[in-house]
């Protein structure tokens, strides 16, 4: 048991030694900023409204030589939402617990607007 | 002088007590078993490992995160058979080996690689410190309790194990208000800090206070 005790003390100097060394390397080198570094949330994407223009060929070619049709779509941007949240035991860990998100892929589409 | 109804009485509430105890502390150290074993895995998906990607670039840390986890898995299950008063006098060769294997993985494994391991432990430069004495306690605790039962000294080696056994649950009750803080919409860093702090001092606390109540009709005896 004795054994047990000394080998112990040496691992304990060891990992002392070994960690102040290793810790001042990675300060040196800059590791240390770059640890744990904080992910951020998507932020919610303002609703965008495209307008495309489409060509619509007429058959009576004399009368109008073509047909413009502007169409324009509003697209909801994605709305992120927290979720509510709840304890489940897969997050009973030292991790990060991940915040449950809720993507409203809603598009609220076409309006159609015709143009001569 | 009590009758036999008020013996019984007072013997079921200290069960009930015991029990109120004993199954939080079970279930969630067995909790913390299952949710570990995932690690050996190996692979890299998990929140704790994504967060010090560059940690387990260097070999070192890596290996002493994976000792490390083993370690404080095997700790965790083993302190449950040591507490108990059945294997203590019916089954005294399982607390000899559990004990020995716990001081074995504690003094060669588990401290030293959680030693290293506290010089890039999240937080502040307070949180890093708290870590490395929560190393330093553990080893120093088991290695008393060692020397304590070398010497046959039965109440100390009880007290030094519970404090030893302390320092290992605060993994289990780290994780207990890390949870509890997240439900409570605690923002990560400060539940991260809070949590170690409450469960390493609320462990610290409860341990002495066990300790105090184990060792009371003890102390009286210096008072007669």
């Amino acid at each position: 048991m004795k054994a047990i005790i000394y080998a112990g003390i040496g691992l304990f100097s060891v990992a002392t030694v070994y960690g102040v060394a290793d810790y001042y390397s990675s300060k040196k080198n800059g590791e240390l900023k770059k640890l744990y570094v904080e992910e951020k949330l998507p932020i919610p994407v303002p609703a965008v409204e495209e307008k495309t223009v489409e060509i619509i060929p007429v058959k009576n070619v004399e009368t109008t030589p073509a047909e413009t049709k502007v169409v324009t779509k509003a697209k909801a941007g994605k709305k992120v939402k927290k979720a509510k949240k709840t304890i489940r035991f897969e997050n009973f860990s030292r991790g990060r617990i991940k915040e449950p998100i809720v993507i409203d892929d809603k598009m609220v589409e076409k309006k159609i607007k015709q143009q001569d | 002088m009590l009758n036999s109804r008020q013996l019984t009485l007072q013997q079921s509430i200290r069960y009930l007590f015991a029990a109120l105890f004993w199954i939080p502390v079970v279930f969630f150290s067995l909790l913390l078993v299952k949710n570990t074993l995932p690690y050996f895995s190996f692979s890299e998906q998990f929140s704790f490992i994504e967060e010090r990607a560059l940690l387990f670039l260097k070999p070192v840390y890596k290996y002493s995160f994976y000792i490390h986890i083993f370690a404080g898995m095997f700790c965790i299950v083993a302190a449950l058979t040591q507490f108990s008063s059945y294997i203590l006098k019916k089954r005294k060769a399982i607390h000899i080996w559990m004990g020995k294997t716990y001081v074995f993985v504690v003094l060669v494994l588990g401290a030293p690689t959680g030693l290293y391991m506290s010089f890039f432990a999240k937080g502040s430069f307070w949180e890093r410190t708290l870590f490395m004495f929560m190393a330093l306690y553990w080893f120093y605790s088991t290695m008393k309790g060692l020397q304590t039962i070398k010497v046959k000294n039965v109440l100390a080696h009880k007290n030094w194990m519970i404090r030893s056994y302390s320092m290992a649950m605060t993994a289990v009750t780290f994780r207990v208000y890390h949870l509890l803080f997240y439900y409570f919409d605690v923002d990560h860093l400060h539940n991260y800090e809070i949590s170690l702090w409450i469960s390493v001092l609320g462990n610290m606390l409860v341990a002495e206070y066990l300790i105090y109540r184990k060792s009371k009709s003890y102390l009286k005896t210096f008072l007669a």
